[in-house]
């Protein structure tokens, strides 16, 4: 594959083409990265608002109708609505796994089978989520399987 | 998420609960007559207990989705006996409505739920499989 970047002075917005024979894989990666660099969430905690890029969100999760933004190190509050997040979040890394969370399968370490027909997997901070049945075909979905 | 993405994983569970069904029975049969009063059953009669199992299970699975495995479990039993006595027993006159016939029942019931977890526990390993092959190639692809 060859790389071209071409950067001038004169260039008013960053525009990237691609030309290619088909959409694979490591395109469709590339095109999901490029596709959530620009997506963001305000965020609250403790009476300060922070701008949180969606790449470092692990994983967003209602609780008691209040939208909670999980991160490696933080959980911070949204104030959009889960189902708002979704909307946002469509043609990125992130699945709905059940009711109540969104998640960001780039922080996935791995999934095994529960005997209830739920997955759960385990994030790179050693956290677990748990993969409901009713969104065990969307999650394969999302991973080709 | 739609109805029909969930449809799938149902229509796998009822395909399976008939098949261990069928291969239970006739197997009772073949060691025993104990069940010559369901030499009768139909194919369609037995499909129709399965489906409506799965309709069923479909239903409280939504209103649960959050309880402990074991509550869980029990409920989906629950939905299973009340699919075979309800229908079964009373619509289609499997077998007579007595304590000696409800503990067989309850049996061959709970032998059918655990075939059916189990084989749909084998499936999601599989998948989970699948799933840790494809994050590994993710985190492959991203290292590079």
């Amino acid at each position: 594959m060859k790389l071209k970047i071409e950067m001038f002075d004169e260039c008013k917005e960053t525009e990237v083409n691609i030309k290619c024979k088909e959409l694979d894989n490591t395109l469709k990666k590339a095109v999901d990265i490029l596709k959530q660099s620009d997506k963001t969430f305000a965020v609250r905690k403790d009476n300060s608002t922070k701008i949180l890029k969606i790449e470092d969100i692990c994983y967003f999760e209602s609780v008691d109708e209040q939208t909670f933004v999980y991160t490696q190190e933080d959980v911070y509050s949204c104030q959009k609505k889960l189902y708002e997040a979704e909307e946002i979040l469509s043609d990125t890394s992130f699945v709905r796994i059940s009711k109540s969370c969104i998640l960001n399968i780039d922080y996935l370490e791995s999934v095994r089978a529960l005997l209830n027909g739920k997955l759960e997997g385990t994030l790179s901070n050693d956290e677990r989520v748990i993969i409901n049945r009713h969104y065990v075909p969307a999650f394969k979905k999302k991973f080709g399987v | 998420m739609s109805i029909i993405k969930r449809l799938p994983h149902y229509i796998i569970m009822c395909c399976v609960s008939f098949t261990v069904c069928v291969m239970l029975l006739s197997l009772i049969h073949s060691w025993y007559d104990l069940m010559a009063t369901m030499a009768w059953i139909a194919n369609f009669e037995l499909f129709a207990v399965c489906f409506s199992i799965s309709a069923l299970m479909f239903i409280t699975d939504m209103l649960t989705e959050n309880f402990a495995l074991p509550l869980a479990s029990l409920i989906q039993f629950t939905d299973e006996m009340l699919c075979v006595f309800g229908l079964g027993g009373l619509v289609f006159g499997w077998f007579p409505m007595t304590i000696e016939w409800f503990w067989a029942v309850l049996a061959i019931n709970a032998v059918i739920y655990i075939c059916t977890f189990l084989m749909m526990y084998y499936v999601n390993s599989r998948i989970s499989k699948d799933i840790n092959q494809k994050i590994k190639e993710r985190k492959r692809l991203r290292n590079e």
